[in-house]
């Protein structure tokens, strides 16, 4: 009895080293993590919710929401956020579409290489060129003048529509990746089935394949609303004194240095704003999807949708992790 | 083929909009070779703009710094990722959950407001400003892309591999030196190579915590371009979107679709 089966015992040591080790693999990144992921996001509440003198108030937030002048900010901005994100996504979609459906396998790495340069350049080189590419004398408007539409030195540039613009071609490439594994995701013969079965192609759009996107779509939303929320170059440059975001106010402050509480309440509210319009898209484009795929969700297995809004929650977390 | 028109136009809306992509950097790429110092046209082919840019100590410089953060936040990053990722494979739940979370977070809240976040903890650790604190940041902000990719992976890994060593007497260290690294070492370098565009690129994150009197490239090009395009710039661009354009080629041959790391989803591989 005494002598336990050497492998056994093996084991049970291996075991007990292991969880040594397991400390050791998370200790540098789980500190890493806690001083610099929730040590700064705790740090952004603290300093919202004091004052100069640093007392607990809500003054910064009363301050900010009772300046009609930085509520029609807030309020631009985040529709500006959503204009591009939807944008980015309709025209992202198609050709994402086109890309998984329509295109040779041989030609796909070549086309998913030609998105992913612009994907990982400098945001700066982007807004660079956008600027050469749109400056008074420059190739778009000497075209345009020479076609005759535009004056000689007209420019779009300072103006909202530059900035939209701008942040929109940003977009367009998450749009494409995105929608690319979504439309990946869909099997073929589904779409064959319902053709077969007579439906047409509105039908096949509104109750196969919308149902079958729409999560990704949220992701994307997701993702791209993020993003563009906190704009603050690509309006600083291109924007003009009417196509300014609260990104610039944020960032001018915090550069200051001057009334830093301000600029850090003025994110937490853009944080929330914008947290709470992702939440009621993610939202809206479930609801949608029940309702459209015909399949209500009383009548369906509730251990099936528990494990589908596990997968799902799954995906948009990779989804949103490779895709900046 | 009657109903070959919706392919057509998709199709041609595909390559429309990879025109649109294209744009901005052919038109940098052609402005580099063009005479004019304001961008206009006509164009005159010249090489002037390349000598300029080999004269240009600020931009250089600003480069150096970007290249020189960029490959030492990779390094951390890698190393702590890959630790972190071959932990968390190994963890219960109440451990891998809170990890997660923070990383989602580092994803999700927009890079001025985590700026914001890191200047205050800097100031207060007495970090504020120096390039320890924006490596750091550097490293943090890179962490999640890591992880995501190397964890991917682990979750794909076949544990009878490392069983079988096991069984054939192989000890921890050797099955982890012999088996486990060389599977995943695919994806420490896709993760690395993720992080380092991303910490080349991380505008926000430099430009609050650059120390003063040090600028990496896209601080740079921020406070060149609001004075006016140079042609220089445009040289620079067109070599880094050239490298872009090779790493991208050496991606693809090295693991036979480099767009596969940026849009897989966690489904097969």
């Amino acid at each position: 009895m005494s002598s336990v089966p050497a492998p056994l015992a093996r084991r049970s040591r291996r075991r007990a080293r292991g969880a040594v080790g397991t400390g050791f693999l998370l200790t540098p990144g789980g500190v890493l993590l806690v001083l610099f992921a929730a040590l700064p996001l705790c740090a952004l509440l603290v300093i919202g919710f004091t004052t100069d003198a640093g007392s607990f108030s809500l003054q910064n937030f009363a301050e900010m929401l009772g300046t009609p002048a930085y509520v029609a900010l807030l309020g631009r901005t985040l529709l500006i956020a959503f204009c591009v994100t939807v944008l980015s996504i309709a025209l992202g979609w198609p050709a994402a579409w086109a890309l998984a459906r329509y295109t040779r396998a041989k030609a796909k790495p070549l086309i998913l290489g030609l998105v992913i340069i612009p994907y990982i350049t400098s945001q700066l080189l982007l807004i660079y060129g956008f600027v050469s590419l749109i400056q008074a004398g420059g190739p778009i408007m000497s075209l345009l003048s020479a076609i005759g539409l535009t004056a000689p030195q007209a420019s779009i540039m300072y103006t909202p529509t530059a900035n939209i613009l701008m942040l929109v071609q940003e977009s367009i490439p998450t749009a494409i990746l995105v929608m690319y594994s979504a439309s990946e995701q869909i099997n073929p013969s589904v779409l064959e089935a319902s053709r077969t079965l007579g439906a047409g192609k509105a039908f096949v759009f509104t109750r196969v394949v919308w149902p079958l996107s729409s999560a990704m779509i949220g992701v994307n939303f997701a993702l791209t609303f993020v993003q563009t929320v906190g704009a603050f170059a690509e309006p600083t440059i291109l924007g003009g004194p009417s196509g300014q975001m609260l990104g610039n106010t944020i960032s001018a402050q915090l550069q200051a240095g001057v009334h830093e509480a301000f600029a850090v309440a003025m994110s937490l509210v853009l944080l929330l704003a914008s947290l709470a319009i992702v939440g009621a898209a993610t939202g809206l484009l479930a609801w949608s999807r029940s309702a459209l795929s015909g399949v209500s969700k009383a009548s369906r297995p509730k251990a099936e949708s528990g494990a589908a809004q596990k997968r799902l929650s799954e995906d948009a977390l990779t989804a949103e992790g490779v895709l900046r | 083929m009657k109903n070959a028109v919706l392919p057509r136009i998709l199709k041609i809306w595909l390559y429309v909009a990879l025109i649109i992509l294209a744009l901005p950097l052919l038109s940098m790429a052609v402005l580099s070779l063009n005479q004019s110092r304001y961008g206009t046209f006509p164009f005159t082919f010249t090489l002037d703009w390349y000598a300029t840019l080999a004269n240009d100590t600020a931009l250089l410089q600003a480069l150096g710094t970007s290249l020189n953060l960029a490959t030492q936040a990779t390094i951390f990053a890698v190393i702590v990722g890959t630790l972190l990722s071959l932990g968390m494979a190994r963890s219960k739940t109440y451990l891998t959950l809170p990890v997660n979370g923070l990383l989602l977070a580092l994803l999700t809240v927009p890079a001025l407001i985590l700026a914001a976040g890191f200047v205050i903890v800097f100031s207060w650790l007495g970090l504020g400003s120096s390039s320890i604190g924006l490596i750091l940041a550097s490293i943090v902000t890179s962490l999640p892309f890591v992880v995501l990719i190397v964890t991917g992976r682990l979750r794909d890994l076949d544990e009878h591999y490392a069983e079988a060593a096991h069984s054939l007497g192989a000890g921890a260290a050797r099955v982890f030196l012999t088996i486990t690294v060389p599977l995943i070492a695919p994806s420490i370098i896709a993760g690395g190579l993720l992080a380092f565009v991303i910490t080349f690129n991380n505008f926000a994150i430099q430009l609050f915590l650059a120390p003063i009197g040090i600028s990496t490239l896209p601080v740079q090009i921020y406070s060149m371009v609001r004075l006016g395009v140079t042609p220089d710039v445009d040289a620079l661009a067109t070599i880094i979107i050239l490298s872009t354009v090779v790493l991208v080629v050496v991606l693809n041959w090295l693991s036979g679709n480099a767009a596969k790391l940026f849009t897989t989803t966690n489904k097969g591989n």
